[in-house]
């Protein structure tokens, strides 16, 4: 067992002096006055703060990887149709991206990596720590399965390119298409075994969330009106344009949302709306927002000039930090394993030498599962 | 029509921060000192806030990259037709209400200057503005032929091998740039010729009257600019000098101005592998003087230019210079440090006030003053982000 002793811990939206005990990698107590023994490590936490390891719903760390010049480690859009629900991130994630190793080094210890946004269905999501050299032992098991989607332009944009489909009326028609067709298959007795068809399967059974790239307020839409119609559990992700038209957001409520990346320049038609002024009427109008940074268009370690940018706002520093931690945790199904300091869950935490809105402020040290593996300073 | 800004703490970044006043009059900066007793149009009580000069962005493509649509018909950045397009003019192809103005205005940058892209070894001619909504594009340029620009690296190679084969390698940079420098002597040394704007534009270079802004990432790079340059007797200036960090003693030898950054892109190019945020504290270190970090926006958002700072200086960088890297250094580096950059009497009024100290990322800008005018109030446009 190991105590972590007097640590200022991001505890219950607080602040507090507390110590966490930690065994097999989770936090078996966490309180004020836990009295060690000789069977406790002691790791002596005083004039540092913990917080729960951040957490990012939304990468492509691993498929799209960073210094490898492009297309020898650009695994992030199967194009080879617009419709690939059959892949998998996990077949295509690089542990060794360097990517990965500065996530944890800046204090996220948890992202979901997603195919890219090129293809109407992009193929199957993982959730993974972002620690180790083998990355099916670096795999968090989600309670639903993870399928990626796009709506809207980006498919429009890749496909329209290279004359497969032009509008975004056969970008719905794609999605009804196979969700047809994963229906007839799925009330067939006798078939020969479709990937495609299992994973588009599982969304119809409910076993599985779709995670659906949207950014324009038509498209949010299409999203709401397709997914209605065939039952399915869904997520907006990017949701650039959601906070513009309140009615519709209003009528989202129970939607999962991920905004983000907000820190990037070059507005397009689907960007036009960015602003992180979303973030503000979106909470205020009661969503449990999560942020992501779709690394590597953000890399994980400049994740936290999100937080700070937010911070403009002077919205509840409590909501904000949410947003990184529990939020996010949510989204994957995950709330009882990650994204808070609690009896019971994984000992991931982010510690750092001040308060993690002050610039100057450095993660000292990452844990996973109560192993030190990283901080910036070491 | 005068300002008063009363009880601010000020930081003239040309010397130390204190708590006291500055009186604007007639778009200058007529006294700035501990007590200012006089008479004001408007007096603005900063007791708590903080007095900066606007920031000062010394390479974007604002205006001529088009991010309303982002679409091939509103993007002037890369004048594609040619390697060396020497004689093309950001100046006209500025879209004067783009959006990174406003943006740029709400974040306290009061002067940009706006490049032609990195696809060209010779991209073209940039231009100065000051970032003032509320005149007219011809009004707000300061420098119409702001610095020559110029790229290396894998840019030119990819532009210019998907468009029409005429760079393959790093050599064939080198060659272009060489056989450009040579043609416009040649030109020179005629008597009778036919007007040429690229040799015109190219010999200004060569002549030292107008400043040549490099586009290189990597320490070969740069390298390969300074033996070009040797060759024909002329200094360049860097941007991005993202390997700076490997050669700092060579440009601080060579007393060559380096604009730095964007300090955190995504390392989708292999040029920008060795990108770290320590690049600008090594430079100061060596002893590189008036060092300038860029966003470029729109790689990166304008409003992040005081973060990079901020960054910079957690990273090495003199909390000084950090400062300095975003108003008089960029100043100096584009020679207008005599009307910009700082809180010094006669200088135009530049002018932000913030609510927290400005490399705090959490800061919010709460006045932009152009020319002695508010050109952005939070009050009454809100929040811009």
């Amino acid at each position: 067992m190991i105590l972590f002793k007097n640590g200022k811990c991001w505890y219950d939206g607080e602040f507090k002096k507390l110590d966490i005990l930690v065994q097999d990698g989770r936090i078996k107590e966490i309180a004020s006055g836990i009295n060690p023994d000789e069977t406790m490590e002691l790791i002596d936490m005083d004039q540092k703060t913990i917080y729960p390891g951040f957490i990012d719903p939304h990468t492509h760390v691993g498929v799209f990887e960073e210094k490898a010049g492009g297309f020898a480690g650009n695994d992030v859009n199967e194009t080879s149709s617009p419709a690939t629900a059959g892949v998998r991130a996990l077949d295509g994630l690089n542990p060794l991206d360097p990517g990965i190793m500065e996530a944890r080094n800046a204090g996220y210890t948890t992202v979901c990596v997603l195919p890219g946004s090129a293809n109407v269905i992009g193929g199957e999501g993982i959730v993974i720590k972002t620690t180790g050299t083998v990355v099916d032992e670096m795999v968090v098991k989600t309670p639903k399965k993870i399928v990626k989607m796009a709506f809207g332009r980006n498919p429009q944009w890749y496909w329209g390119g290279r004359k497969t489909l032009y509008t975004r009326l056969q970008v719905a028609a794609i999605v009804r298409d196979n969700l047809n067709k994963a229906k007839d298959y799925m009330n067939k007795d006798e078939k020969e075994y479709d990937y495609n068809m299992e994973v588009l399967s599982g969304l119809l059974k409910k076993e599985s969330v779709a995670r659906v790239h949207v950014a324009n307020l038509e498209d949010i839409e299409t999203i709401k009106r397709i997914m209605e119609e065939y039952d399915i559990l869904y997520t907006l992700e990017h949701a650039t344009a959601l906070h513009t038209d309140k009615e519709v957001a209003e009528s989202l409520k129970d939607v999962p949302v991920v905004l983000g990346p907000i820190n990037v320049a070059g507005k397009s038609y689907q960007t036009y709306d960015l602003t992180f002024k979303s973030v503000q009427i979106l909470n205020e109008l009661g969503f449990k927002l999560s942020m992501m940074t779709d690394a590597p268009v953000i890399p994980l370690n400049f994740g936290v000039i999100q937080m700070w940018l937010i911070d403009k706002l002077r919205m509840n520093r409590k909501d904000i930090l949410e947003m990184f931690t529990i939020n996010p945790a949510r989204v994957l199904g995950l709330e009882d394993e990650v994204g808070s300091l609690e009896k019971g869950k994984c000992a991931d935490f982010a510690v750092a030498n001040g308060d993690i809105f002050d610039v100057n402020t450095s993660i000292i040290d990452t844990y996973i599962a109560g192993v030190r593996v990283g901080g910036e300073l070491k | 029509m005068s300002i008063l800004i009363k009880n601010a703490t000020i930081h003239p970044v040309t010397s130390k921060e204190f708590i006291g006043d500055l009186l604007i009059d007639n778009a200058k900066i007529v006294d700035c000192s501990h007590k200012i007793y006089a008479h004001a149009d408007e007096i603005i009580d900063a007791t708590g806030l903080y007095c900066y000069p606007g920031m000062i962005e010394e390479h974007c493509h604002i205006g001529v990259h088009g991010e309303k649509t982002n679409q091939a018909s509103d993007n002037d950045t890369n004048e594609w037709s040619d390697p060396i397009t020497a004689q093309v003019r950001a100046l006209d192809g500025v879209k004067p209400f783009d959006p990174g103005f406003k943006e740029a205005i709400g974040a306290g940058v009061t002067t940009l200057n706006i490049y032609p892209g990195s696809a060209n070894p010779m991209g073209g001619i940039g231009i100065t503005l000051k970032n003032d909504l509320t005149v007219t594009y011809e009004k707000r340029i300061i420098k119409e032929e702001s610095g020559f620009k110029m790229a290396m690296g894998e840019n030119p190679k990819r532009a210019h091998s998907e468009n029409g084969n005429k760079i393959i390698t790093r050599m064939a940079t080198a060659e272009k740039i060489r056989s450009a420098f040579r043609k416009a002597l040649d030109y020179d040394k005629k008597e009778e010729k036919p007007y040429d704007m690229q040799c015109e534009a190219i010999l200004k270079v060569l002549k030292g009257e107008l400043q040549a802004h490099v586009h290189a990432h990597q320490a070969d790079d740069i390298m390969t600019v300074l033996r070009i340059f040797d060759e024909f007797g002329i200094k360049p200036s860097f941007e991005h000098t993202t390997e700076g960090h490997l050669v700092a003693d060579e440009l601080a030898k060579r007393d060559i101005k380096c604009a730095v950054g964007p300090l955190f892109t995504a390392r989708y190019k292999m040029e920008v592998n060795r990108r770290t945020l320590k690049t600008p504290g090594i430079l100061e270190k060596a002893g590189v003087k008036d060092i300038t970090l860029i966003t470029d926006h729109p790689v990166i958002p304008i409003n992040n230019l005081p973060i990079e700072a901020a960054l910079a200086c957690k990273n090495g960088l003199s909390k000084e210079e950090a400062l300095r890297s975003i108003t008089i250094n960029p100043a100096i580096n584009l020679g207008l440090d005599n009307r910009i950059g700082s809180l010094d009497i006669d200088k135009d009024a530049d002018i932000i006030i913030t609510d927290r100290e400005l490399l705090d990322p959490t800061h919010r800008v709460l006045y932009t003053f152009v020319n002695g005018k508010i050109a952005y109030s939070m009050k009454e446009e809100g929040l811009i982000i």
